[in-house]
């Protein structure tokens, strides 16, 4: 044969292979005509397709792992083969364990059986010995849709087996698709499986294995029964231990650990109970109801051993409707064998049934339905429309269980973090509730979801101790948690960007500014891409990246980004509306920033009268606005009238956040501030001092707001003449700012200067003035702030100045606008 | 073991384009494979099987900083090393072979994948027979059949490196795998 009549074979087989007996001869005389030897090739491939399909294993058509199968034929034991009182009647099947016959036993009753050879390798004596200490307990199960097990025995050359009542039938999934039942039925079939089950547990029986291939279907008079074979056969062999330490060496598992529970992956075998049946009858459900598997064979088989052992033991799998939604083609075909289309299944298993299921799947065994019989009642209540028992793990529940499993590994920061991300993720829901364009509005709520879904899967799966030392860090989470958005691509463009959203935010709030704007420009270009420039959503990512800038010191920049989102906001939303206000808000922190505190002043205002009708005046956006007016007011001099906007700042902060809030911290600092304006070095330190404490508290000790409020701090001391402690609370501050910030951030070399001139380096703070005003502060601050009081009048400083006019200052003595690069 | 990061930036060549930068990658795939069968043949006990899939993915999880490298890299990786399992593979049993002076001994179990195994099942020195056979009439279907067997890639997978469409696999595969049961119960069937 050559490569091209080769070629012509595997197109004719290609078509051969589909077509039935009945259509078959027509086709092999069209297609082949006279040629002889091709027909006669093409019968003879078609007599070696079942052989062929065993040769590479079925994966071609199925996702799951075919189980261990030999070529055909070559040394199963032919029929009539006498096994003890069995004589062999033919091959059912070649499996992992072992081979399957149908069998026929003669005396002393005449019954067909079914015969489970083990493959070699296993200890018959300790087989059969641990069988027949179950046997009386197998001997006392009868329920009709449980297989009995009669006997254990070995063979001549010392192959252990089991003989077990007969059943023709296929693996219930198989059953079921075959069938197109509707996801009522497959319930109805589920429950008797869980009937059966329970019966079992009972009489103190574990199955230990229940998968389809152990549940098998049979239809007699019309009616599927479901039977459950191999019953007490997994404790005689303890085929799972043994398959699993066979491969420990390589750290590579065979076969499919998908129905394996949690405490069966920790392989201590010994204290595994009824719930673990329990457990892998919610795998069961689950793919009986979605379709696939909580986790996909293919990607439990892939991962290592220990990797695999661990998913198991504590990965979450996702909802079974998340799961169906999300399998491409898949969904189609899991929709289509189920009677129903794509929309309909998610529909159907949304809620009540993914509850059901995660119940039954939970990591932790007294947190699953203590028995079959829980689980199939609560089926029922589904099926009748009552309220289920199960429901929906809640995130305060899920956090504690976080903590919890890592206790001492968690950081605070990272207790921190995920606050802060749960808030962040859930916030985005007011806005686009808020938001008219439908497209946004219709995947808004399922995505704000899955953005907190996600951050607290990437919370529940961080792992102490793979992580360094034995804490892991805000930071290495955000990291896993970026890797992992990257990696799960199936994701839609719209939620991929909200998770970038949501995670620039995060990875801002911590001062990981690199990370944040990559994040931030990558959510922008989808959100732009998918929604328009001028899209809402486009603007929300805009107003970070304004944020973000500010914190970059690159003030034009941010200012440049906020303008884009006061206009979106402005023209989509109107000019009242509360996310509009927010942007008016941060706007305001940057143009103060810049010297254009007029304007600054006037959005604060505006932001604030909307915040006041909208969200109420006892609320943190309103103590934020109150905040930054006393501050615009203090930059002006006007400290009698500053003082009321900013206790009231506080007072409210307090009120809403506890003493230890870092917001009140921030309050207690501006007000120190207004304090130090007004000479009271005393009180300004107290303030300062209690404010410290806090950042202390809350932050990494490397962390950029923890270098600032140091800073802050720094020159309180120096204000209040103590030079020596204000030096080494100073130099700390360096330490964490330098490498954070640049040598060149507008905000540390102003603070610098400020230092400098304080404790008399006159010169040295001239020319760190220098760099400021490169870097982009506005000499009017300068000019304006006491403490470079003592700089007036040296020439060099005066040259810097001289650009302001200094009629429309107020008298420098009085006034402390430099405040504003101190917030 | 060799750096870790041979592989991995020969990967990362080869994806970014550097056709040639994947044959830096064969010894030491090479190396690394016959280290892990050769260690395990030495604690060889009846019944100690071993998936050569299993001895890939080990192989990968040693030289590959899985980190840094894509899934594109990831299924260059497997591909040279379906190649290179082959090769262990039928050095072991031909050293195997001789050694016992029977080739009764140089049976290697078929199974979802393949497994190393004293005893019984398929011989695969006529496996890798029938395949070089297969080779001379589609080299695209031996191709599919190594990648499957000795690498356990996926359709997806092995249509990625084929450059074929997944449906092309699955027929190659479908029809490689019968014509393989045939010739290897029935060597002289093939007319």
């Amino acid at each position: 044969m050559d490569p091209e009549r080769y070629r012509r074979l595997t197109g004719l087989f290609e078509t051969a292979r589909t077509l039935s007996d009945e259509d078959l001869p027509r086709f092999l005389d069209e297609a082949c005509g006279d040629d002889a030897s091709m027909r006669e090739e093409l019968e003879s491939l078609l007599r070696y397709r079942e052989s062929g399909a065993r040769l590479l294993g079925t994966a071609v058509e199925q996702e799951q792992l075919p189980s261990t199968v030999r070529t055909a034929g070559d040394d199963s034991l032919p029929p009539k083969t006498q096994i003890g009182p069995y004589q062999v009647i033919r091959l059912i099947e070649a499996g992992g364990m072992g081979e399957v016959y149908q069998a026929e036993q003669h005396h002393p009753i005449r019954r067909k059986v079914a015969l489970k050879v083990i493959k070699a390798g296993m200890d018959s004596k300790q087989i059969v010995a641990r069988f027949d200490s179950e046997r009386q307990a197998l001997a006392m199960m009868d329920h009709p849709c449980i297989a009995r097990v009669f006997d254990a025995g070995a063979m001549p050359d010392g192959r252990p087996y089991f003989a077990m009542e007969f059943v023709a039938g296929e693996p219930i999934t198989t059953y079921c698709d075959r069938h197109r039942l509707t996801l009522l039925d497959r319930l109805i079939l589920f429950s008797r499986v869980c009937d059966a089950v329970q019966h079992a547990h009972h009489k103190g029986v574990i199955h230990r294995d229940i998968k389809p291939s152990n549940v098998l279907v049979t239809v007699k008079d019309q009616e599927a029964t479901p039977k459950i074979i191999d019953f007490g056969l997994a404790k005689a062999t303890q085929y799972r231990l043994t398959d699993m330490t066979l491969f420990t060496g390589v750290g590579q598992l065979i076969g499919t650990p998908a129905y394996m529970s949690p405490e069966q992956a920790e392989m201590t075998e010994l204290d595994v109970d009824t719930r673990t049946d329990v457990y892998s009858l919610g795998v069961l459900l689950y793919e009986l109801a979605a379709g696939t598997l909580p986790f996909p064979a293919e990607e439990l088989r892939q991962a290592g051993f220990d990797e695999m052992r661990r998913k198991i033991r504590e990965d979450n799998p996702q909802r079974p409707s998340t799961r169906v939604s999300a399998m491409g083609e898949g969904t189609e075909q899991a929709a289509d064998k189920r009677g129903i289309s794509p929309r309909d299944l998610v529909r159907q298993l949304h809620g009540d049934l993914d509850w059901i299921t995660m119940r039954a799947l939970e990591k932790d065994r007294t947190r699953r339905y203590g028995s079959p019989l829980e689980l199939a009642a609560d089926l029922e209540r589904f099926m009748r429309h009552e309220p289920v028992e199960a429901c929906p793990p809640s995130t305060l529940y899920r956090l504690r269980k976080f903590t919890r499993r890592h206790r001492l590994g968690v950081a605070a920061g990272a207790l921190i973090l995920f606050t802060l991300v749960l808030a962040s993720a859930l916030a985005t829901a007011g806005l686009v509730r808020a938001v008219r364009a439908e497209r946004e509005a219709r995947s808004s709520e399922r995505a704000t979801r899955e953005v907190a879904d996600f951050m607290v899967s990437v919370f529940e799966g961080a792992d102490p101790i793979s992580s360094r030392g034995s804490t892991i860090t805000a930071h290495e989470l955000l990291d896993q948690a970026a890797i992992r958005i990257e990696q799960e691509i199936e994701r839609d463009a719209l939620t991929q960007a909200r998770l970038q959203y949501t995670m620039g935010r995060v990875y801002h709030s911590l001062g990981l500014y690199t990370q944040a704007g990559t994040l931030l420009e990558s959510s922008l270009k989808i959100r732009a891409r998918e929604l328009g420039a001028r899209s809402p959503s486009a603007a929300e990512t805009l107003v970070m990246l304004g944020r973000l800038n500010e914190s970059l010191g690159r003030w034009d920049e941010a200012e440049t980004r906020l303008r884009s989102a006061v206009s979106i906001y402005e023209e989509s939303l109107g000019r009242t509306n509360v996310d509009t206000a927010w942007s008016y808000y941060w706007l305001a922190g940057v143009l103060s920033k810049a010297g254009d505190e007029a304007e600054s002043e006037q959005l604060v205002r505006s932001a604030l009268e909307i915040f006041e009708r909208d969200l109420g005046p006892n609320t943190l956006a309103v103590a934020w606005c109150l905040n930054d007016i006393g501050r615009l007011l203090q930059q002006r001099g006007e400290y009698r009238n500053a003082f009321p906007w900013t206790e009231r700042a506080l007072e409210i902060k307090q009120q809403i956040l506890g003493s230890e809030h870092l917001d009140v911290a921030k309050a207690l600092a501006n007000l120190g501030n207004l304090y130090g304006a007004v000479n009271d070095h005393a009180q300004a330190r107290i303030l300062h001092r209690r404010s410290l404490e806090i950042f202390e508290n809350t932050f990494e000790p490397n962390h950029p707001d923890l270098g600032v409020a140091l800073t802050m701090y720094a020159l309180v001391l120096a204000r209040a003449a103590d030079f020596d402690e204000a030096e080494s609370v100073y130099s700390r501050a360096i330490d964490i700012l330098e490498p954070v910030m640049g040598q060149d951030h507008p905000f540390l070399l102003y603070q610098q200067s400020c230092y400098l001139a304080l404790s008399g380096r006159h010169q040295e703070c001239i020319n760190r003035l220098g760099r400021a005003l490169a870097a982009g502060v506005s000499p009017t601050v300068i000019l304006h702030d006491p403490d470079f009081g003592s700089l007036h009048g040296i020439p060099e400083f005066e040259a810097m100045i001289e650009t302001v006019p200094k009629s429309t200052g107020p008298d420098p003595s009085l006034s402390d606008e430099a405040a504003v690069h101190r917030e | 073991m060799p750096p870790m990061g041979d592989a991995t930036s020969s990967l990362a060549a080869h994806v970014a384009g550097d056709e040639r930068a994947v044959d830096r990658l064969i010894p030491l795939v090479y190396q690394e494979l016959r280290r892990l069968a050769s260690h395990l043949m030495k604690g060889e006990r009846q019944g100690h099987i071993l998936p050569p899939t299993a001895l890939v993915h080990e192989a990968y999880v040693r030289l590959v900083d899985n980190s840094r490298v894509d899934w594109q890299g990831k299924t260059h990786f497997f591909a040279v090393a379906a190649e290179e399992m082959r090769r262990v593979l039928v050095e072991h049993a031909r050293r195997r072979g001789a050694k016992k002076r029977g080739a009764d001994f140089t049976k290697v179990s078929m199974s979802d994948n393949l497994l190393l195994t004293s005893e019984r099942d398929i011989n695969l020195l006529a496996l890798d027979e029938a395949l070089t056979k297969l080779e001379s009439l589609s080299p695209r279907q031996c191709k599919v059949v190594e990648l499957r067997l000795f690498s356990g890639l996926g359709v997806a997978e092995a249509a990625y490196i084929l450059n074929v469409s997944e449906r092309t696999v699955k027929g190659d595969l479908r029809m490689a795998r019968t014509w393989l049961a045939r010739e290897l119960t029935d060597p002289q069937g093939e007319g």
